[in-house]
């Protein structure tokens, strides 16, 4: 999996190619417009990080060209602005997803996981971990073949540990990613516990094995 | 009092005391003019009468004694006098007309034919009751005159001459700091009011620089935020990967997550304040307020479940609104949060809408807010660790920015914020 990073921030593009080394995504790092043309004209990716202010210009404009040149990698929008129009724009302009900073690295990975699987011409929309399958089209997860009910927060959590796994990824990250953009989350997160333990149990109970471990009870990892 | 009418009411009572002292001064000074003009023509008068009468016979002389010229009377004396000319003024009664008149008399001594006489000339003067009477007709006259010019003049004056100075106050009147568009005046002709809009002109255009400056400032500042926000968030994703961790280090490593957590949530929501300022939420579509408001109660669901909070919906009959739907959603989720957020355990919210009118009622600490602080930004009334103190000044924000009212009301142990729509 190849991923082009546009962003001019050293610090966190270093930071997000650390993160996703362990996913083992190739990144590539470009930090202006012209040269991140330079690079899309060349290269295809599964999904360019794009930083809309850049020190020559607006990441949009790597965004017409995409559209011009008819090519068709997937973008992710990753931007200080948080503008309801550079976000409307963006998305108009073909991009996948839009992200405003500051955001948890594991919001970002499981971004460009579900922005590859939706690129992803196979049909292959569904991800296997050992006995567990979760099949992002339906939006149903099987363990070992046998549907599991799991309620809509329960389904999101587990493809997102899934999108993380082996990583810690921390409360507040679960916190945001299930309340949604809109909602004000709350820093009591008693109610995190209760999804996690809520699935855990189901999950035991259609014979799956314990995957998802607290860690310090600074977050959760799904170790696989 | 209107500036013009105290001018005018100034114009009318210097007027009037003018003409008040004039009168007296009026009457007498003709008076003396008169008496004057009367004295010099008997003067005058008597020296042609003398020359006349040196000049009869004594047959002559006795149709003089006889009073044969009513003016004048001639009456003989016993003995020489040398008494010099003597002017006076006489009432005597009127046989003609019927009143008392004033006369004025010169006496005087003459000799005719060896024999000395007294030489009475009189002459009428003018009545001074008739000349108090036109004094007063034509002062009179002249006041209402003056009164009525003044007050033309002022109904004039205020409609053409003062109009550029109206125009300028309404548009004052109207005049919004956080408007787009500036203030412009009409060209007026006149130095002083165009003295004036370039004053209020410059006023406003460095006001509104200002202002826009100072918003500027904080959206700038907060986007400027995002990106060392964003770097600390990273590496304490990365920090959290790092293997061997130690309880210790972990519970250090959430503390700082929470605290980043804290700050990225003031400064978005920061940053959505000073975007509501800038306007820049300008998109607007027809809303149900109903479903709005389902659709947060759906949202918060697991939160007000949490602290097993019941929420009672008696929003029935539908209000829609036309307004942008981000902002509507995002101030009734503040209500709605904030009732979450300061409710009690096992405590209730009750949402009622009737006709204009969104009602909120919660649970909470048993004492009233203070009414003044709540609507304030930072001003947190709760011991609340996870409040920004800015939900409620969004709120309010937001609802100012529709010509919404938000009140807030403390009965029968219940918080009440009423969003008032109309």
């Amino acid at each position: 999996m190849k991923i082009l990073i546009v962003e001019d921030e050293k610090e966190l593009s270093k930071s997000i190619i650390a993160y996703l080394k362990a996913e083992s995504y190739s990144c590539e790092l470009v930090n202006d417009v012209r040269t991140a043309i330079e690079k899309t004209e060349v290269y295809d990716y599964d999904c360019i990080l794009l930083d809309i202010s850049l020190p020559d210009g607006n990441g949009l404009t790597i965004l017409k060209e995409l559209k011009a040149n008819k090519k068709s990698d997937g973008v992710i929008i990753i931007s200080a602005k948080n503008s309801i129009d550079d976000k409307i724009a963006g998305l108009n302009l073909g991009a996948d997803d839009y992200l405003p900073k500051p955001f948890h690295l594991s919001e970002l990975s499981a971004r460009i996981a579900a922005v590859i699987r939706r690129r992803r011409f196979d049909g292959k929309k569904v991800l296997m971990l050992n006995e567990i399958s979760i099949d992002t089209l339906a939006k149903t997860i099987h363990v070992n073949n046998k549907p599991v009910d799991v309620t809509r927060k329960e389904y999101d959590l587990l493809l997102y540990l899934a999108a993380n796994k082996n990583r810690v990824i921390s409360k507040n990250a679960i916190a945001e990613h299930l309340s949604g953009e809109e909602a004000e989350t709350f820093d009591s997160f008693d109610f995190i516990y209760a999804h996690i333990k809520n699935l855990k149990k189901k999950m035991a109970q259609a014979g799956c094995a314990d995957y998802i471990k607290s860690i310090y009870g600074m977050g959760y990892k799904f170790e696989i | 009092m209107k500036l013009l009418n105290k001018t005018i009411s100034l114009y009318i009572l210097y007027a009037s005391a003018l003409l008040l002292i004039a009168m007296p001064i009026l009457y007498f000074a003709i008076q003396n003019r008169v008496a004057e003009e009367v004295d010099e023509s008997l003067a005058e008068q008597k020296d042609k009468i003398i020359n006349r009468l040196q000049k009869t016979d004594t047959l002559n002389l006795s149709y003089w004694l006889q009073n044969a010229e009513p003016s004048i009377t001639l009456i003989p004396l016993t003995k020489e006098s040398n008494k010099p000319d003597k002017f006076y003024t006489i009432i005597s009664f009127d046989k003609i007309a019927k009143e008392k008149s004033a006369y004025r008399i010169l006496e005087t001594n003459v000799n005719l034919q060896k024999k000395p006489y007294t030489l009475i000339i009189e002459s009428s003067l003018l009545d001074s009751e008739d000349l108090i009477e036109s004094i007063v007709k034509i002062t009179a006259l002249l006041l209402i005159l003056i009164i009525v010019g003044l007050v033309l003049i002022n109904q004039v004056l205020s409609k053409k001459l003062w109009k550029p100075f109206y125009s300028t106050i309404n548009k004052l009147k109207d005049f919004k700091i956080e408007a787009n568009e500036n203030i412009q005046f009409d060209k007026t002709g006149i130095k002083e009011f165009t003295d004036l809009n370039n004053a209020i002109t410059a006023l406003t255009t460095r006001n509104k620089a200002v202002y826009q400056s100072q918003k500027e400032f904080t959206e700038n500042a907060s986007h400027e935020m995002q990106t060392p926000l964003a770097v600390l968030q990273g590496k304490l994703d990365l920090l959290m990967q790092t293997n061997p961790l130690s309880q210790e280090q972990s519970e250090l490593i959430t503390d700082l997550g929470d605290v980043n957590h804290r700050m990225n949530r003031l400064n978005k929501t920061l940053l959505l304040l000073s975007k509501i300022e800038n306007n820049q939420f300008a998109e607007i579509e027809e809303i149900s307020l109903k479903q709005v408001l389902e659709k947060l109660i759906e949202q918060y669901r697991f939160q007000a479940e949490q602290k097993n909070i019941t929420i009672t919906n008696n929003f029935i009959n539908d209000i829609p609104i036309t307004a942008n739907r981000m902002l509507i959603e995002i101030m009734l989720g503040n209500f709605l949060s904030n009732a979450i957020k300061h409710n009690t355990l096992n405590g209730t919210i009750i949402i009622t809408g009737s006709g204009s009118e969104i009602c909120f009622k919660n649970t909470g600490v048993a004492y009233e807010l203070d009414k003044d602080k709540i609507f304030q930004r930072f001003q947190k009334q709760t011991a609340s660790n996870n409040s920004t103190g800015l939900g409620l000044p969004i709120a309010t924000k937001i609802a100012a920015l529709y010509h919404f009212r938000v009140q807030y009301k403390y009965t029968n142990a219940l918080h009440q914020f009423t969003l008032i729509l109309y």
